[in-house]
């Protein structure tokens, strides 16, 4: 994980962006990736960096049936309130929410929301009789 | 009785320097919380402090000066600073971001509205 880290924080260097983007894209970063390295059996991390001028991260993981369900009640939690009521919920979660065995309280995903603009993409692709891969993607804009 | 220890940890590409100082009042943490096991690095941090406040007088200055924090760790830091919260003595969050780092400024500001706490912001210059 640590070597994937320095190697986008490498590509974000090179991207020459503000440095706030570059902290917030980082940080979309290293939820993306110990997201896939906490819930995933096997998976993959990828990254790229875009002609428009964003910054893409793809995760994708094997579930099975259960944490597909379980991934499926938390993304519809966390995609149920429109952007600009985000905040609130993650003060709300942060203030009262109690700890997921994960240690974060459910806030992973409203913060990738949030450092991404709202573009995060989800999809779940059969693979197995038991299991699906999870492919997670964030789309963080490098330019403001 | 014996005087408490400080607790001083060095930092890693992953997790902040600790400086927890007894003597001096002040608790600082400076650098990246991105650990994949939050808990387990804030377990002594929260042990520490539930020690110190138990007995502490005066002011505690409580500095915060990180560059990142994974979500794991906002929910430890809030944790933490519920306890300080707690203390026996009065306590002062300084909560620092660097100029434009509008995410890192509006974690303090939200942590500012939970925590019963004065809180100040303080912009540093991204050069600092």
């Amino acid at each position: 994980m640590d070597t994937i880290l320095r190697w986008v924080e490498h590509a974000l260097d090179d991207a020459e962006v503000a440095k706030p983007t570059k902290k917030r894209a980082f940080r979309c970063a290293v939820e993306v990736i110990q997201n896939l390295s906490k819930h995933g059996r096997r998976g993959s991390f990828s990254f790229a960096i875009h002609g428009d001028g964003s910054m893409q991260f793809s995760s994708v993981n094997a579930v099975d049936d259960l944490q597909r369900d379980d991934l499926n009640v938390a993304l519809e939690e966390a995609n149920r309130l429109p952007l600009e009521e985000l905040r609130e919920q993650r003060l709300k979660k942060l203030a009262h929410g109690s700890r997921t065995d994960k240690g974060g309280a459910g806030l992973g995903l409203l913060d990738l929301r949030a450092c991404s603009e709202d573009r995060v993409y989800t999809e779940f692709i059969p693979c197995s009789n038991e299991l699906q891969w999870f492919v997670l993607t964030v789309e963080v804009p490098l330019t403001t | 009785m014996n005087a408490m220890e400080d607790l001083i940890i060095a930092r890693t590409a992953k997790t902040p320097e600790v400086s927890f100082l007894a003597l001096d009042k002040t608790m600082t943490l400076s650098g990246r919380s991105i650990p994949e096991n939050s808990i387990q690095f804030f377990e002594p941090l929260l042990a520490w402090t539930e020690s110190f406040c138990k007995s502490c007088e005066g002011q505690v200055e409580v500095h915060v000066k990180l560059e990142y924090f994974n979500t794991s760790s906002s929910k430890c830091l809030m944790d933490l600073l519920k306890k300080i919260e707690q203390c026996s003595c009065a306590a002062v969050v300084y909560w620092y971001y660097e100029e434009e780092d509008e995410d890192m400024q509006e974690a303090g500001e939200d942590y500012a509205a939970i925590i019963q706490l004065p809180f100040k912001l303080v912009e540093t210059s991204s050069e600092d």
